[in-house]
């Protein structure tokens, strides 16, 4: 037997539907991903550029039987890639906290800059003091060395847990993957065995094949950017669709 | 959406398909989580984490001393935090949902999809 009025029905469909849009309309004002996800997408171009400086310039190849010293600044550039995602990634985060520190106080609704400064705070310290007497210590460097966007990817998705934000969650997981995958070479590797098995392999210039991964981490930062674009011009399409109500 | 006759609290009972009674989903609603101002209330603060006084009043067109009521309601259950302080020299309130009042949002939720899927369910 089926107890459940009419009205019963209608009442539950009017509070779900007017739930839903309260709900849309505080996501948009405090879960904006558009700041994040151009951060990020900046942050991820800039890998790309430090990635071609050191593959197309540092490490060229001199010809045959050639070879050279470093110069120093070659060394000190060599540093700040490897330390790329720790230092310019904290920084990154502590942009996101600090813009939304303003943007939760001028608003008055939002979870603050807190999970911002704390991942960037802990990714800025495992990138300069490390855990350098801690048996750890080599795990971590391990870790960076094969997956440099491991502690940022680590950082960004407790964030996302602390924000109940799984969209920042699923970018993370995206941004993680493909960066981790460019940096051990992966899309080059496929991209010669894609020209091995279509016999294309000798007129196609190996100097341009290596290129696959910067090809990626280029475009990589172009989507993320582009997602931040797209949603910031969904937050003004809800805005103007959700009017606040009057009673 | 409570029966009429139905106190607060009382267990409406229906009987199902296979004979076996079971409670009726408004039964599972809760009168301080229910009513229209405060469920709105906890489902902004269950998104944004916390708001202040004057995002709530303009994002529920709610007036001062209405939303104060109904924020003194749910603090006295325990299911948000009221938090008063100063922006410069004036005052601001903050207002952050407790773990509790997640819960009760997520209970109330349940029951009323639990309605709405009993009436499509024929």
């Amino acid at each position: 037997m089926n107890d459940t009025q009419p009205d019963d029905v209608a009442a539950a469909k009017a509070v779900l539907a007017r739930t839903e849009q309260l709900r849309r309309a505080a996501r948009r004002d405090t879960k904006g991903l558009a700041v994040p996800l151009l951060v990020l997408g900046v942050l991820t171009l800039g890998y790309a550029v430090v990635s071609y400086v050191e593959l197309n310039v540092i490490a060229s190849d001199l010809g045959p039987g050639q070879s050279r010293a470093a110069t120093d600044a070659e060394l000190q550039f060599g540093q700040i890639a490897d330390t790329y995602w720790g230092l310019v990634g904290a920084a990154g985060l502590l942009v996101v906290g600090l813009w939304l520190a303003v943007r939760s106080r001028r608003l008055g609704a939002g979870a603050g800059a807190g999970a911002w400064v704390a991942g960037g705070v802990g990714l800025l310290l495992l990138a300069t003091v490390g855990l350098p007497f801690s048996p750890l210590g080599v795990m971590v460097g391990m870790v960076g060395f094969m997956a440099p966007t491991a502690f940022i990817g680590i950082a960004l998705l407790l964030i996302a847990g602390r924000r109940r934000d799984r969209r920042l969650a699923v970018w993370t997981v995206v941004f993680g993957v493909v960066v981790t995958l460019a940096h051990l070479g992966f899309f080059t590797n496929r991209l010669g065995d894609l020209l091995r098995v279509t016999g294309l392999a000798d007129s196609v210039d190996v100097h341009v094949v290596v290129q696959a991964d910067l090809v990626v981490l280029a475009v990589v930062g172009l989507v993320l950017i582009g997602a931040a674009v797209r949603d910031r011009r969904a937050g003004e399409g809800t805005r103007r669709v959700d009017e606040p109500e009057v009673s | 959406m409570t029966p009429p006759d139905a106190s607060p609290g009382d267990q409406v009972q229906a009987t199902n398909a296979s004979g076996r009674d079971e409670p009726h989903p408004t039964s599972r609603l809760d009168d301080v989580v229910h009513q229209k101002a405060r469920l709105g209330i906890l489902v902004v603060l269950a998104e944004a984490e916390r708001a202040d006084f004057t995002y709530l009043k303009s994002n529920l067109g709610l007036t001062d001393g209405n939303l104060g009521r109904h924020l003194e309601v749910l603090a006295g259950s325990g299911l948000v935090h009221v938090e008063k302080g100063y922006a410069g020299r004036r005052p601001r309130t903050w207002v952050t949902i407790t773990r509790a009042g997640r819960h009760a949002l997520a209970e109330e939720m349940a029951a009323i999809r639990e309605l709405l899927r009993r009436f499509e369910g024929g």
